[in-house]
């Protein structure tokens, strides 16, 4: 996981947690006090409900009373109900609509003992009708307020009643009266969440749910209109609160809690892009800077101007970068020195064994001077060879030891045109010689004569690592561009051969001094390679395997913007 | 052959033979006659009209106080009194063709519209033009060919058909002689004086009360015409009127359009139950019905029309100012099952009148006279396609202070102030 999500990850639960906790806890409270609030209003209004029944109840009760009263001492009355008097009959029928109307129901109906209505005041016309299960069902009510459904000339009626009886002339007689329903109930129907809603005992029972409180009133109801007959059941006044507001609340809150998420995201990702701008940026340039050092590169800079922990851990690399500058410097002149005494040593050995048959040839010469002066000349022309040959060994041996100690001059050099002259003084045997330079090279920079040296040794070595190959080889020299732009430009030189390859192991010894595969090599070749190119500031590094060949790449430091035509 | 010459000449004035006159003699006494206490000792006799009145009703009334109003502010050729006996009216006298089909007839003199001008022969002949010229069914049922002026007092009716005497329908309202007051439309307010005429007393007609009748009779009204029992109880105990019981005018039908859900009119179709709604379930003088019922006889007259469908509505209709009718719709739905749904819905006139063309509802309850001068043309005005059950019939009273005027019931129970 990078920093740069570490760090994200770090601010968006440094700030989204807080958040979170924070939201949870205003719609817990606001859920907890609303519901609480909505409760009550649903209790009070069941309350409400309740006592506006009884009061009903109690009213109801109260006008047939008075209308008892007034019925048992009304002679009219007496005369229809009991004698059937045809002048009084009428006066009955329209009794109970003019009762009702002084009293303030909205239903009343005068039943004798079997039932059979004698004035009714909501439906005048309906004398004479046998209904005797209203008042028993409301007596089997409890004498409580009921609701009844019945019916008047235009429509269906709904009242809240209750029955009541008397005697005249000792017969009974039931009086049922009402106060209509249907509007006290629309009343009560909407009140912005708040509702109450009749159910009939037909109708479904409502679930309660998250969505709303339920409070539920129950009344017994008569249905007058059924068809299967009246029975006492119970209707229901349904309170009902609905929890609307509360859960557009909630949506509210939960939208809002969504667009500081967003937010909170959005600036946590650009807080987190930022912190990384400035903390993994200069690390990732140490990085980088660290990578690049090595013995044979430790020019780079730590040099920085912050104070902070980067500013310190790039000073620490620059101390640390210096002591290696320091170190290495003391190698390379012990190695010089280890070197030179190597050298020494080995130059004593090869001028002693140069040495070796001219010292042998003069004493056989002083042999033969003392014992047989005169086949000098004889002995010299037979040894002269022998001369000549150790005196050619040490002149190839000084030339070779000559060359060891280059002195370095930087300037630009055309790569490609050293090559083609390196390629036309090689001679080949069966060998073939491929180039393939880049006409865009920018001019190296460095000793012309060291970097021919370096080809020479070079493209000697891979024409050497051919030789008695069956159908010869192919030496390729390729020229390329390599590395970034500008002061990190370098230009690349390949030098590819088809030989037989070389071991892990001969690799690993390829670049010591005096190392050599060749019957007649000095050894000396790659070791000057190696050294000349560092003195260059280039690199060199071989690709080989065993019979694939082996391609020594050299890069060296190029002129910005020069070409090599 | 001067002698034959002046029978042609007669006979093509058509007046031979020569009718009898139909008139009252002044001493035979008025068998429709109506006298409250010592009469004409009131020179204005104020009538109190208890319902609304439209003026441009002069030839179709539409409740009982239009009736009175009318028929004392205009006249027909010809009255027809309680009794069905056909009496003078603008005309005095007539006469018939052999074949009983050309009719000529002599106004009376002196005959004029009420504070207006005279009444010639030619106004009512070209009422009745107008009339044998409308191109409707129900003006053609009264059977008038042509109708022309013969001088200022005489002119001649000719019918499609021959009678043996003068035809009665001339004493229907259709065909009342009236001026341009009554095509001059409008509702009635306040009051209508008609003036003196002959010996016919000043009368004044107050139109509709909105406050309670009684206060009327209290205070000035020597008429009023009213089917209330409550309104009849109150006078009943005041000696300065008299109250005198009408004439069965009105009778309520139920009618059912065509084929209907369940049969109702058979429910009801019981001489038991026609007594009970005429006895309880209305507040008015009502009795059962008695046939013959004029619309029976003529049922051919209307236009064919097929029965309608079954009903969709469980609707009982009825005239919303119609108390009668009321009673009967709400009775009806007491008698029907709850179950059944039946409700009474009262409709206003316009409203009705097109319920019942539409004939979509369960029933309707109407009233419509009991007596009809012109069946043919009257059967027009009931639904074609329905059936009919006759509920109860009805009659107004009349209450009349003691000392008004003498008035005469007419052949449909209305009254009309006769000389002194």
């Amino acid at each position: 996981m990078s920093f740069r999500t570490r760090l994200f990850f770090g601010i968006l639960a440094g700030v989204f947690l807080p958040l979170g906790a924070l939201a949870y806890g205003v719609r817990q409270e606001m859920e907890r006090r609303l519901t609480a609030e909505y409760e009550q209003r649903v209790n009070s209004m069941t309350e409400v409900i309740e006592t506006d029944l009884l009061r009903e109840g109690a009213t109801v009760a109260s006008r047939l009373n008075g209308l008892i009263s007034d019925l048992s001492s009304d002679n009219r009355f007496r005369l229809g109900a009991l004698q059937g008097e045809p002048a009084s009959r009428r006066y009955l029928l329209d009794y109970a609509g003019s009762a009702m109307k002084l009293s303030g129901l909205s239903m009343l109906q005068i039943q004798d003992s079997a039932g059979r209505i004698l004035s009714s005041g909501h439906f005048r016309n309906e004398f004479d009708r046998s209904q005797p299960q209203l008042p028993a069902l409301l007596a089997k009510a409890g004498g409580t307020i009921a609701l009844v459904r019945t019916r008047t000339p235009e429509a269906p009626l709904l009242a809240l009643a209750r029955v009541d009886s008397f005697r005249v002339g000792g017969r009974r007689f039931s009086v049922v009266g009402g106060v209509e329903a249907g509007t006290r109930v629309g009343r009560l129907a909407r009140n912005g969440d708040l509702s109450v809603d009749l159910f009939y005992p037909d109708q479904p029972r409502v679930p309660s749910s998250h969505a709303r409180i339920l409070r539920e009133v129950y009344l017994p109801y008569v249905n007058l209109l059924s068809g299967s007959g009246a029975a006492l059941d119970s209707v229901r006044l349904v309170v009902t609160q609905s929890l609307g507001t509360l859960q557009a609340l909630r949506r509210s809150i939960d939208r809002w809690l969504l667009i500081a998420v967003a937010l909170t995201l959005a600036a946590a990702l650009a807080l987190a892009a930022w912190l990384s701008s400035q903390v993994s940026r200069p690390l990732r340039d140490l990085a980088r800077k660290t990578s690049e050092i090595d013995l044979d590169r430790l020019d780079q800079s730590f040099e920085t101007e912050r104070q902070d922990e980067i500013g310190a851990l790039s000073r620490l690399l620059g101390g640390m970068t210096e002591r290696l500058r320091t170190s290495s410097a003391r190698l390379r002149e012990a190695e010089r020195r280890a070197a030179v005494g190597d050298l020494a040593r080995q130059v004593n050995h090869d001028v002693k064994n140069g040495l070796a048959p001219i010292r042998n040839v003069l004493r056989h010469f002083s042999q033969v001077a003392r014992q047989e002066p005169g086949g000098l000349a004889a002995v010299f022309e037979e040894r002269k060879g022998t001369l000549e040959s150790s005196v050619e060994y040490l002149e190839t041996l000084a030339r070779n030891y000559a060359r060891l100690s280059p002195t370095v001059e930087r300037a630009p050099c055309n790569v490609n045109a050293l090559v083609e002259q390196v390629l036309r003084n090689t001679s080949v045997d069966g060998t073939v010689l491929q180039t393939n330079l880049s006409q865009a090279m920018p001019h190296a920079i460095g000793d012309s004569l060291m970097i021919r040296r370096v080809l020479e040794n070079l493209v000697g070595n891979a024409v050497d690592s051919l030789a008695g190959r069956p159908g010869g080889g192919t030496v390729a020299v390729t020229t390329a561009i390599a590395g970034g732009v500008g002061a990190e430009q370098k230009v690349r030189i390949t030098v590819a051969d088809t030989g037989p390859g070389m071991s892990r192991k001969q690799l690993d010894q390829a670049f010591d001094d005096f190392y050599t595969t060749k019957a007649e090599g000095t050894g000396l070749g790659l070791s000057i390679v190696r050294r000349l190119i560092l003195d260059l500031n280039g690199s060199l590094h071989v690709e080989t395997e065993p019979g694939a060949g082996t391609s020594f790449v050299v890069e060296l430091p190029a002129v910005s913007g020069g070409r090599a035509g | 052959m001067r002698c034959g010459a002046v029978t042609l000449f007669l006979l093509a004035l058509g007046c031979a033979p020569q009718p009898t006159p139909s008139t009252l003699a002044p001493d035979q006494p008025d068998p429709c006659g109506l006298t409250a206490g010592s009469p004409n000792q009131l020179d204005t006799l104020t009538v109190a009209l208890l319902e609304p009145v439209d003026l441009g009703n002069a030839t179709a009334p539409a409740n009982d106080s239009e009736r009175l109003l009318f028929r004392n502010l205009f006249e027909n050729l010809i009255r027809v009194d309680c009794e069905g006996t056909v009496r003078p009216g603008l005309a005095r006298y007539w006469t018939a063709d052999s074949v009983g089909r050309g009719w000529t007839l002599t106004l009376r003199e002196g005959a004029a519209f009420p504070g207006s001008g005279p009444i010639s022969a030619s106004d009512v002949a070209g009422m009745l033009r107008v009339l044998a010229n409308r191109d409707s069914a129900s003006a053609g049922a009264f059977g008038i060919d042509s109708a022309f002026e013969l001088d200022d007092r005489r002119l001649r009716v000719l019918m499609r058909g021959g009678a043996d005497s003068l035809p009665r329908f001339l004493a229907d309202p259709a065909l009342v002689v009236t001026d341009g007051l009554a095509s001059g439309g409008g509702s009635g307010e306040g009051s209508l004086l008609i003036p003196r005429q002959g010996k016919l007393p000043v009368i004044e007609f107050r139109f509709p009360l909105q406050r309670d009748a009684r206060d009327a009779l209290d205070r000035e009204a020597d008429l009023v015409i009213t089917r209330d029992p409550v309104l009849v109880d109150y006078v009943s105990n005041r000696a300065e009127f008299t109250t005198f019981p009408l004439p069965w005018s009105r009778t309520y039908l139920l009618m059912e359009p065509g084929v209907s859900r369940g049969d109702l009119l058979g429910a009801l179709d019981t001489v038991s139950v026609r007594k009970s709604l005429a006895k309880d379930a209305v507040r008015a003088s009502s009795r059962a019905p008695e046939p013959p019922y004029w619309w029976s006889d003529h049922r051919s007259c209307q236009a064919a029309s097929p029965l309608r469908s079954d009903n969709a509505s469980s609707r009982v209709v009825y005239r919303k100012d119609d108390d009668i009718a009321r009673g009967l719709a709400e009775r009806i739905v007491a008698l029907a099952s709850p179950s059944a749904g039946l409700r009474a819905v009262g409709l206003e006139a316009p409203e009705l009148a097109i319920a019942v063309r539409g004939g979509s509802d369960r029933a309707y309850v109407m009233g419509v006279p009991r007596q009809s001068l012109a069946p043919c043309r009257d059967v027009y005005g009931l639904p074609a396609g329905f059936r009919f059950l006759p509920l109860i019939e009805s009659r107004a009273y009349a209450i009349v202070r003691n000392g008004a005027p003498p008035m005469t019931v007419e052949w449909d129970g209305t009254i009309r102030v006769v000389e002194r």
